[in-house]
């Protein structure tokens, strides 16, 4: 019996550091701080829940990536964030920032299935990660091999997604939704501008829609960019987005809604949806944006 | 004695497991053809007094594909309702008392829509939607 018992706690014991293993809190070294998150943690003007929910709803920029390669247009490695620039981020807010710039850049460069452009932007999101504390969230080593194998494109943008969504969901956990925010905005414009360089290059309907479109995005991240705004790095930011917030203002989106239809094909519910959406936008104001996408870009990204 | 401490102990340590199983993200593998997007949880206090809501902005000319993976087991299944900005119903996987593993949406409207999940009792459910989507 007494043998039994300690097996039994060895047993409960292993449990025990299987459970707190679960977490990768436990992995978490803290490091020195730079001076932007250290004097007094910053208070938003809204809810964190709000805060959570516009987070959430901001559309993965591989979806922009993808409409872009469907759409014919080929990859152009001269629209990316370059790799160099990763010795400019000094600062927690300017690496959180610019972790969602090189993470669209990645989803990008996947999409496209140029792995061998992808190793540099891996090592920088890892680098830019690990030095805001969530790297651990970041599976260096498997989507390097990944990379390497150009077989697995598939395994490589679910790994790339699903990590980028654990670091985003990690610094919400830990009370650290600002610089959460400011990843999601980095990712949001960086896909943007690659749409709108390739807009600029090669315009067509499809994407002049899609631009317009992202009106909507644009409101719901200055809604949470504002909720921080007394810090002087976002007022920074929400007075750059709100000159681009003044030329979306002039375009206009229309919903019409039409009861859908369901139809079952394989097992599977397919919706039929006769809903339409539409949006007002002209050649001038495309331009703006594109222009104004542009600079807002390249002053974030410097 | 010993053999009932080992069968509890064992129990203990195996239900640990199936309920880490049950929220892995082992769900994605079902997309086929689709880009995964996200992995949404909904813990077990998610009934429909008190849903898990999420919103998202889906784009037209893309078709989304929502999974709903749960344990399958009667009275505990996981109902996922899909609305519009105006909270219109566009979509449910709970259709005529025949629950779907999944939905696929062909988007026509670009919009924020708002994922809502919830169980259909307590009994200890567990399940998430995977959200994935492919150009129309």
């Amino acid at each position: 019996m007494k043998n039994f018992s300690r097996f039994g706690i060895i047993i409960l014991a292993t449990v025990f550091v299987l459970t707190s293993c679960g977490g990768d809190d436990e992995k978490f070294i803290e490091k020195k701080e730079n001076s932007d998150t250290i004097p007094v943690k910053i208070k938003p003007d809204i809810s964190a829940e709000v805060i959570n929910d516009i987070i959430m709803s901001i559309p993965s920029p591989l979806e922009m990536a993808t409409m872009l390669k469907d759409n014919g247009q080929g990859y152009d490695a001269n629209l990316l964030n370059p790799s160099t620039n990763i010795i400019k981020y000094n600062t927690n807010y300017k690496i959180a920032f610019n972790i969602g710039v090189y993470s669209a850049d990645l989803g990008y460069i996947n999409i496209y299935e140029k792995t061998f452009s992808a190793m540099s932007y891996l090592q920088n999101i890892k680098k830019l990660g690990d030095d805001i504390h969530i790297g651990q969230f970041f599976d260096f080593e498997t989507l390097k091999r990944l990379a390497t194998n150009t077989k697995n494109y598939d395994s490589l943008i679910f790994i790339s997604t699903d990590n980028f969504n654990k670091m985003d969901a990690h610094l919400r956990t830990q009370n650290r939704n600002e610089l959460s925010v400011l990843m999601i905005s980095g990712a949001w414009l960086e896909g943007v501008n690659i749409a709108c360089q390739v807009a600029k290059l090669k315009p067509n309907k499809d994407l002049t829609e899609r631009l317009g479109f992202e009106k909507i995005n644009l409101d719901n991240i200055l809604v949470i960019l504002n909720a921080y705004k007394n810090d002087e790095y976002f007022g920074k930011i929400v007075t750059e987005f709100e000159k681009l917030k003044q030329i979306y203002s002039q375009i206009t989106i229309s919903y019409t809604y039409v009861e859908p239809e369901t139809k079952e094909v394989n097992g599977q519910l397919v919706i039929v949806n006769k809903s339409k959406s539409t949006v007002d936008i002209t050649d001038e104001q495309l331009k703006q944006i594109i222009d104004e996408i542009a600079r807002v870009r390249n002053t974030m990204i410097n | 004695m010993k053999t009932k401490l080992f069968i509890g102990l064992s129990l203990i340590i195996s239900s640990y497991f199936l309920k880490a199983q049950c929220v892995s993200d082992n769900c994605n593998s079902k997309l086929g053809n689709f880009t995964y997007l996200k992995t949404i949880y909904v813990d077990n206090t998610k009934l429909e007094s008190k849903p898990n809501m999420v919103t998202y902005l889906f784009s037209k000319g893309s078709t989304y594909m929502l999974l709903c993976c749960d344990q399958a087991i009667k009275g505990s299944r996981l109902i996922v309702n899909v609305y519009d900005k105006e909270k219109n119903l566009i979509a449910t996987n709970k259709l005529k008392k025949k629950f779907y593993p999944s939905i696929q949406y062909p988007c026509t409207a670009t919009g924020i829509y708002y994922i809502e999940s919830f169980y259909e009792d307590s009994k200890d459910p567990c399940g998430v939607n995977v959200l994935g989507f492919s150009k129309s």
